[in-house]
């Protein structure tokens, strides 16, 4: 059965305008297989999925796909072959029923012209039971959790015939239950013959799916593996061309509370209180939906909330807006960098200066251009941020310097506390590790975090100490991390 | 191979340079082209006394386009200019001292008129942005009420007539001049360089351009988002009555009837001076550019005595290649 290639790739090249290229890829597929893609950010994933879809031509190569061989691509060539590109966000319509999105592309009709229901909701009550999932098809999609919408996604994909799909991310935002229903799903459709190339962030998930492993660096192929070959040391050290994620805890945590908050209450908390000592990372730990990123939310006052009292270096002071949290020294990096982190049509020096204008400019409120470059540079320096031209838009960085970004727009404001909402998400092991120096440094000077990730992992390597969310209340306070291993913490967000 | 690739990467990095300056700037570009076909049509054109004519013609949807543009790259749009500035310009020509009978009889001193003149073109900014903003209605509907029901109250307010001829304290601003250069053109000129310097030197530019191109992620930043857009509403309509001002000046009159349609003018001219509709994009100057070019292609088609119908034809045109460029560039990045 694993005989059968659906995709074949040798000697692909691509030249991308200066930003970056795929060079000599060597890549295949096999029939019933599940292929993991991992690698930097701007490793060459995209690229390499882009091309397979027919989204992006490629500069030289040789491409076959079902044996037939292929010189240009184009998206619905792609479609004809079977070709399906999931992505992290669910395209479906939200407001159909899952019966309705099954068949959105081809309904079954009657006399030609009418829509017939009941062989519409026969088929896909047939379909669902085929792949085994147990959702009832009458249910509107969009009340489904994320897991269910992604499975239904991949099933009307397979629904019109689709042989190979391509998963970019699918794990992101979804909570381990659902992760391990998607990955029974993907499993049982190897038996359908099915072909996935799986592209994730997450070692561990590659290990659990995946039957071969394809890494990527700066546009190379440097290995191809069965994943049962491999380890977690030598994926890792593939994926960076380094040691794994180890990072020494330096910093000193004082005794001193710096912040205190009671009794915060919003539209879904309840009853929040706790305390940030000074020196000390303070990680949020929780399933989706447990009001991790609210409660971040609403202490720096970018959402309501009532009833609060917070207490800041043993003053009681108020946050009704962002303004007031900010001009306190307590900054928030938002969990949806795209959309709330940076402005995307601007200029890198514009997004980086943003917060801090008032330091920068004259009691006139005019921007001193001297002051804004020196700052600018400082943290370009600072944060090791790889850029062309600081004029240039700050979607011309990479998605791990675009958060560099967002960190030197944070840093900059002077804060005393930062909130970090997922400040890993989506990004590289290798600024992964960055970003933990400089939160690193940051506390060692004096200061504090608060920092959410879904990365238990993360939590356990950075945190002082671990507060566990559940259902919007705060359900647990773990002091000794150290003596915590993953199972453990899982255990405790789950239950 | 390897080197090769890098050459290649250096040359289309330039020439990826190369385009997007030219589609900023590209308004200039077909200025420059229709001069050169004006000035080869006709012999006149290159004088002095067409130069100051065109610049005459420039300033109403000049000064227009200057509010406007806040709207604009602040992410929203200001439907009721025109008629703000109609209506400021008949209210306060009503309250003025003069000789009409449809004065309101009070006698006001011109200076205090001009203020109360500007006064109201703010206050109808303002409560743009408290309808939009402050109770969330719709923003181009609520913008399209509020200027059908300024515009009512223009034409109302005098009961379809007029007043004429109006102090000659109010007037100078359009119709006097040194040498030979008239007030409104060098106030139009120093509005421009003013506005211009604002918004790229100010934190208030900053934030302009900050919530036009994200909101979100500027009110994450700690921006004031709602006064940002409430000065953008109110600097629109102070604008419109400047430029009410300057236009009843010259024509030594207040009446519904002195302008009508130049609200899409001035859309047009922002758009292809290279504001973006969607916000956060484009600079005053460029707008400029915009403005004049619709000037010079009226000129041009008069001067051809192309038939006046196929005006409004190009104008359509223009915008509708306007909208192409902006929607090339946002595809750009």
């Amino acid at each position: 059965m694993e005989n059968i290639k659906l995709i074949n790739i040798k000697n692909l090249s691509k030249n991308f305008i200066g930003v970056q290229a795929l060079k000599n890829i060597d890549f295949d597929l096999y029939e019933g297989e599940i292929h993991g893609l991992v690698g930097h950010n701007g490793a060459g994933k995209s690229t390499l999925i882009n091309i397979i879809s027919g989204f992006i031509s490629f500069d030289s190569g040789y491409l076959t796909i079902n044996s037939n061989k292929i010189d240009r691509l184009s998206p619905i060539l792609a479609k004809k072959f079977g070709i399906h590109v999931v992505y992290q966000a669910p395209y479906i319509q939200p407001n159909l029923t899952v019966a309705e999105n099954l068949f959105i592309s081809n309904w079954p009709r009657k006399y030609g012209l009418l829509v017939d229901w009941k062989k519409l909701k026969n088929n896909s009550k047939a379909l669902l039971e085929k792949l085994n999932i147990p959702i009832d098809i009458n249910r509107i999609v969009g009340e489904l959790n994320l897991g269910q919408q992604k499975m239904i996604e991949i099933a009307t994909a397979i629904n019109s015939d689709s042989k190979i799909l391509l998963l970019d991310e699918p794990t992101a935002s979804l909570t381990i239950n659902e992760i391990k229903l998607l990955f029974n799903f993907l499993k049982s459709l190897k038996s359908h013959g099915v072909g996935i190339v799986y592209i994730s962030h997450h070692m561990k998930e590659i290990f659990e799916i995946c039957d071969r492993v394809t890494v990527l660096r700066n546009g190379l192929k440097i290995v191809t593996e069965q994943a049962n070959k491999l380890n977690l040391v030598d994926l890792t050290n593939y994926v960076m061309g380094g040691p794994v994620l180890k990072i020494e805890k330096e910093h000193k945590v004082y005794d001193e509370k710096i912040l205190i908050v009671n009794n915060l209450n919003s539209k879904l908390l309840k009853n929040i209180c706790f305390y940030l000592k000074k020196g000390e990372i303070l990680g949020l730990a929780g399933l989706n939906g447990s009001g991790r990123t609210e409660l971040l939310r609403a202490v720096c006052g970018l959402d309501f909330s009532k009833k609060k009292e917070i207490i800041l270096n043993g003053k009681k002071i108020k946050i009704n807006n962002y303004i007031n949290s900010l001009s306190q020294g307590i900054a928030y990096l938002p969990e949806n960098r795209y959309l709330e982190g940076i402005i995307p049509i601007r200029t890198i020096k514009e997004n980086l200066t943003l917060s801090s204008l008032k330091y920068i400019s004259t009691f006139l409120k005019i921007i001193n251009k001297k002051l804004e470059l020196k700052l600018v540079n400082k943290y370009i320096e600072l944060l090791k941020i790889i850029y062309k031209n600081i004029n240039n838009e700050i979607t011309s960085l990479s998605g791990g310097n675009q958060q560099k970004v967002v960190f030197g727009k944070l840093l900059s404001t002077q804060t005393k506390i930062l909130l970090l909402d997922e400040p890993t998400s989506g990004i590289d092991i290798g600024t992964k590790l960055q970003i933990f120096k400089i939160i690193e440094e940051y506390v060692n000077q004096g200061n504090s975090v608060i920092f959410v990730s879904a990365e238990i992992n993360e939590l356990l390597l950075i945190c002082d100490r671990i507060v566990v969310l559940k259902d919007n209340i705060i359900k647990n306070e773990i002091t000794n991390v150290e003596e915590l291993d993953e199972d453990k913490l899982l255990e405790l967000i789950a239950k | 191979m390897l080197k090769e690739n890098t050459k290649n990467i250096k040359f289309s990095d330039f020439s990826n340079l190369i385009i997007k300056r030219i589609l900023n700037n590209i308004v200039w570009f077909i200025v420059l082209f229709f001069a050169i076909i004006l000035s080869i049509i006709n012999e006149n054109f290159l004088s002095i006394a067409n130069f100051r004519n065109l610049l005459i013609q420039c300033v109403i949807m000049g000064i227009l386009v200057l509010g406007e543009s806040f709207c604009l790259l602040v992410g929203y749009f200001d439907l009721t200019i025109e008629a703000t500035m109609l209506f400021s310009i008949i209210f306060s020509a009503w309250l003025m001292v003069g000789t009409s009978k449809l004065r309101s009889g009070l006698d006001l001193p011109p200076s205090i008129c001009i203020i109360i003149g500007l006064l109201l073109g703010v206050f109808i900014g303002f409560l743009q942005y408290l309808f939009i903003i402050k109770i969330k209605m719709n923003p181009f509907i609520a913008s399209l009420g509020v200027q059908m029901t300024v515009l009512g109250f223009a034409i109302l307010w005098l009961k379809g007539g007029s007043i004429y001829p109006l102090a000659s304290q109010y007037r100078f601003l359009g119709d006097k001049e040194i040498g030979i250069i008239p007030y409104s053109v060098i106030l139009l000129i120093v509005l421009y360089l003013i506005v211009n310097y604002l918004l790229n030197n100010t934190t208030f530019g900053r934030s302009v351009y900050a919530v036009g191109g994200n909101p979100t992620a500027a009110r994450a930043s700690g921006i004031n988002f709602g006064r940002t857009i409430m000065i953008c509403f109110m600097v629109s309509g102070f604008f419109a009555a400047v430029a009410g001002w300057v236009l009843a000046g010259r024509m030594n009159s207040a009446s519904p009837l002195l302008s009508s349609g130049i609200l899409f003018n001035v859309f047009a001219a922002a758009v292809i001076g290279g504001i973006s509709l969607s916000g956060g994009r484009g600079n005053v100057l460029g707008a400029f550019g915009g403005v004049l070019l619709l000037v010079l292609i009226n000129n041009a088609l008069n001067l051809m005595n192309v038939n006046p119908y196929w005006v409004q034809v190009a104008r359509g045109l223009v915008i509708i290649f306007a909208l192409f460029i902006d929607s090339i560039k946002s595809r750009k990045t």
